[in-house]
């Protein structure tokens, strides 16, 4: 029933900003913590976290396999148009050896982001915590340390596209449209962006994007995506 | 089938209503439990709360949760409507060591869970009523290891039970000490 | 769900008047097999590539070095020259259950350790599986779906398992797993009739291979049979394995037929490496039990754990076992077996230390405060850094 509930509530807030293109952004760069004023530098980019869409056992199972693909090409290639328009670069990511600590230290933090990122889209933007009006502290904790370390960065850029809500929720949002006479494109993303000081895990910046127009299978609309979903990050 | 997904599309739309609201420090009362807080809560709307239970986040449940359970009576289960066939009922004669068996096992056929390690279990006072807490980690669907912190008291035949759980990294350890707060500043109407 | 096996009942029984004829399986494409970078096979391996590497780093995997090891040497061992293909991965789900992806990826869950009755049968599954990935079946499934009847399958499996647990909270993120969800790849797919017949067949053929006993593939599915004939329950219901594959009776006499063929016309192994097998999920049956006592399945745990001591396997544990369950399921006219089985369980060598606070426990509810103490000494003693120390010695002190 919970999975119900939670896949239910997105999806119904899909549904209804679908075929615009919108980003929530939530940043505290200009919240109550001063030491964000300075400049932001040092961002390395996680590996995009892209959803096992593969797994819907729904229709379009063999698009989606091609979008998968083409997606994280595409992703790559936008992040490095971005990153020769920054002003600061970004600091190359290599995925450390499979058995080593920190190996299993960043795949335990990429599954804990996916959890922040969800909680910050349920209780900032949907059923908002009323204690964190003025506030936006979510953080991963100050074990990302360990990531500063390996990475020699200071911030942590996490992109999480197609939320694996849409696998079981992808489906669900089909028939939910298909009962509200909606009509849904098998092309639907959502996807969430988010920036951490890797000194305390702190979430500096935290991008939501819900958007019908993404289809990231093709290169300019992937460009146009990933940049929409990156908008406003320090640079 | 769509008939059902009709149903819980209109629930869900009667209900997007329900919101969060403050839970401000101080004295708090829930149901059987007066307690005292060091810091602002959340309280959850039910319909996303532990088994629709009187629940408390400060960032989000499932980050970080805190339940109240009050006056299980002999022969129930710990959580309201759930099949006495397949879940543990209490009896009013358990002991603690049976006590965390009913929780873990309600906890792990809830979440589809597994315990992944077992922490101490001692006795403590609650508001004067003799009782005890324990604490455990597990793992559920979405692979994230949580710990659990329970303390509970039998009072009167009637199990009161307040229930923690937080992710392992970072929010565990972040609220620990002002849970355990509401605990030792806690006392059970009955 | 039922009406569906009803219907591939009725067509199983239709050509079932066939005579039977043993013709050799061999494999699709050779060893080492990778796809071309193009296309959906490929975008299918990227992606079980990442779910392997979230399943591999998984809390809820089993890590057991030597366990890994071993299940690893039985794959090679029936595989031969396409062993580097595979990767098997233990994972905690206490269900019988073993999943392969088109990768060369292989799930087997914990609920098929505590099943399996020796080294034979469990090499039946793994071979079972390999048989899938060498006819490519998940390859020509994945091309070959039927949109609309997978979608309704899959969302009536999930909507039966949410209802199921009875769980109205937002408290755990239940995006779906992984591991969840390639667990449930197994049924959602549903393998044609005639690819799990050829999996089938490919599995004892490999057997030969391992040097292993093929009379023993049918029987880990007659031991099935009758375990869900204890529980009084529809053999499709439960086991995800089951709702996914054809009917059972079929597949022994299948099973049957080929193992004939086979040894008829060559060598009949006899291995079937009960003891090397026992051996080495010894040091993980604690957990297995203890992870099967907590599905609250009674009939069925009850039929396992019966199975297990009758074939005399690790018996101070499995009384030890026994009589939790029967604790746990809390029937009166029980209760005499729970004491019986504790008593019994101390006569052997394996026996847990839990089994003295146990019988501690029963002594102290009955009030028989010394007795209790004497046991929860015992406990003590040979357990001194119990978890639950504090409070065992709380119930010496409170019942003196």
């Amino acid at each position: 029933m919970e999975v119900f509930f939670r896949f239910l509530s997105l999806t119904l807030l899909l549904l209804i900003v679908s075929g615009c293109a919108t980003t929530t952004n939530f940043s505290s760069v200009d919240s109550i913590n001063q030491q964000y004023s300075k400049n932001i530098s040092k961002i390395t980019v996680m590996p995009a976290d892209v959803s096992l869409s593969i797994l819907n056992a729904g229709g379009g199972l063999e698009p989606q396999a091609e979008w998968t693909e083409a997606a994280i090409q595409n992703i790559n290639q936008a992040l490095e148009v971005i990153d020769n328009e920054r002003t600061s670069n970004f600091v190359e990511y290599k995925p450390p050896e499979e058995n080593s600590a920190v190996y299993n230290t960043i795949v335990e933090y990429e599954r804990l982001h996916r959890a922040i990122g969800q909680a910050i889209i349920f209780n900032k933007l949907y059923y908002p915590l009323p204690t964190k009006k003025n506030l936006f502290d979510w953080t991963l904790g100050d074990g990302t340390v360990a990531i500063k370390e390996y990475t020699d960065a200071d911030y942590a850029l996490f992109i999480h596209i197609n939320d694996s809500y849409s696998s079981g929720g992808r489906v669900l949002l089909q028939v939910a449209a298909a009962l509200l006479g909606v009509g849904v494109g098998g092309g639907q993303q959502a996807g969430f962006a988010t920036l951490v000081d890797l000194s305390n895990g702190n979430v500096v910046w935290f991008n939501f994007l819900q958007s019908s127009a993404g289809d990231l299978r093709t290169e300019e609309p992937a460009l146009k995506t990933v940049k929409l979903l990156l908008d406003g990050l320090p640079d | 089938m769509i008939r059902k997904i009709a149903t819980v599309i209109t629930i869900v739309l009667i209900t997007a209503c329900n919101q969060h609201t403050v839970v401000e420090s101080g004295q708090q009362t829930i149901d059987s439990f007066l307690v005292q807080t060091s810091n602002q809560w959340n309280l959850i709307p039910r319909q996303f709360s532990t088994a629709g239970l009187p629940t408390w986040t400060v960032d989000g449940g499932s980050l970080n949760s805190l339940t109240f359970i009050s006056e299980i009576k002999d022969g129930e289960t710990l959580f309201p409507n759930t099949d006495k066939k397949k879940f543990d009922t209490f009896n009013k004669d358990m002991l603690p060591t049976e006590l965390v068996e009913l929780v873990e096992s309600t906890l792990l056929l809830s979440y589809n869970a597994k315990v992944t390690n077992k922490g101490q279990l001692k006795p403590i006072k609650i508001g004067g009523s003799q009782g005890f807490d324990f604490e455990f980690e597990f793992v559920g669907d979405d692979e994230i290891t949580r710990k659990a912190y329970v303390a509970a008291a039998i009072k009167n035949e009637q199990l009161h039970l307040i229930l923690f759980q937080a992710t392992k990294i970072h929010y565990y350890d972040e609220l620990i000490d002002s849970v355990k707060y509401i605990v030792n500043t806690a006392t059970i109407k009955s | 769900m039922k009406n569906f096996l009803i219907f591939l009942l009725c067509s199983v029984l239709s050509v079932s008047s066939h005579a039977y004829e043993f013709k050799r399986l061999t494999p699709d494409f050779s060893a080492n097999y990778t796809p071309e970078l193009s296309g959906t096979e490929a975008g299918l391996w990227m992606q079980m590539d990442e779910a392997e590497k979230n399943i591999k780093h998984s809390p809820l995997r089993i890590n057991n070095d030597n366990l890994n090891v071993y299940l690893n040497s039985i794959l090679c061992r029936l595989s031969e020259e396409y062993c580097a293909d595979f990767r098997i991965y233990i994972i905690r789900n206490p269900y019988f259950n073993a999943t392969m992806a088109p990768n060369g990826m292989m799930q087997i869950w914990s609920g098929l350790l505590l099943r399996a009755r020796n080294e034979a049968q469990l090499a039946t599954v793994i071979g079972h599986e390999i048989g899938h990935y060498l006819k490519q079946h998940s390859l020509k499934r994945f091309n070959d779906i039927n949109a609309k009847s997978s979608f309704m399958s899959f969302l009536s499996l999930g909507i039966a398992g949410a209802v199921a647990t009875g769980n109205l909270s937002a408290d755990i993120g239940s995006a779906a797993s992984d591991l969840t969800q390639l667990g449930l790849m197994a049924s959602i797919f549903s393998y044609s009739r005639d690819n799990e017949r050829e999996a089938d067949q490919y599995g004892i053929q490999l057997l030969e291979n391992a040097g292993l006993d093929n009379r023993e593939a049918a029987k880990i599915w007659e031991n099935l049979i009758a375990e869900k004939e204890a529980a009084d329950e529809d053999i499709s219901s439960g086991s995800v394995f089951f709702a996914s594959h054809p009917d059972p009776g079929e597949r022994i006499i299948n099973l049957n037929n080929h193992a004939n063929a086979i040894n008829q016309a060559g060598k009949i192994f006899t291995n079937t490496n009960s003891g090397i097998y026992w051996q080495n999920i010894k040091p993980i049956l604690p957990l297995l039990y203890q992870d099967e006592l907590n599905l609250r399945q009674f009939k069925q745990s009850e039929y396992v754990f019966k199975s297990l001591l009758k074939d005399d396997i690790s018996p101070g544990l499995t009384h030890f076992y026994l009589g939790e369950l029967y604790r746990l399921n809390g029937e009166d006219e029980q209760q005499h077996l729970v004491k019986s089985h504790y008593q019994q369980s101390i006569n052997y060598p394996d026996h847990p230390s839990e089994v003295y606070r146990s019988l501690g426990l029963i002594e102290y509810k009955s009030r028989n405060f010394s007795k209790a103490k004497e046991y929860f000494t015992s406990y003590l003693d040979k357990n001194p850094e119990a978890n639950d120390k504090e409070m065992i010695e709380f119930y010496m002190n409170f019942g003196a």
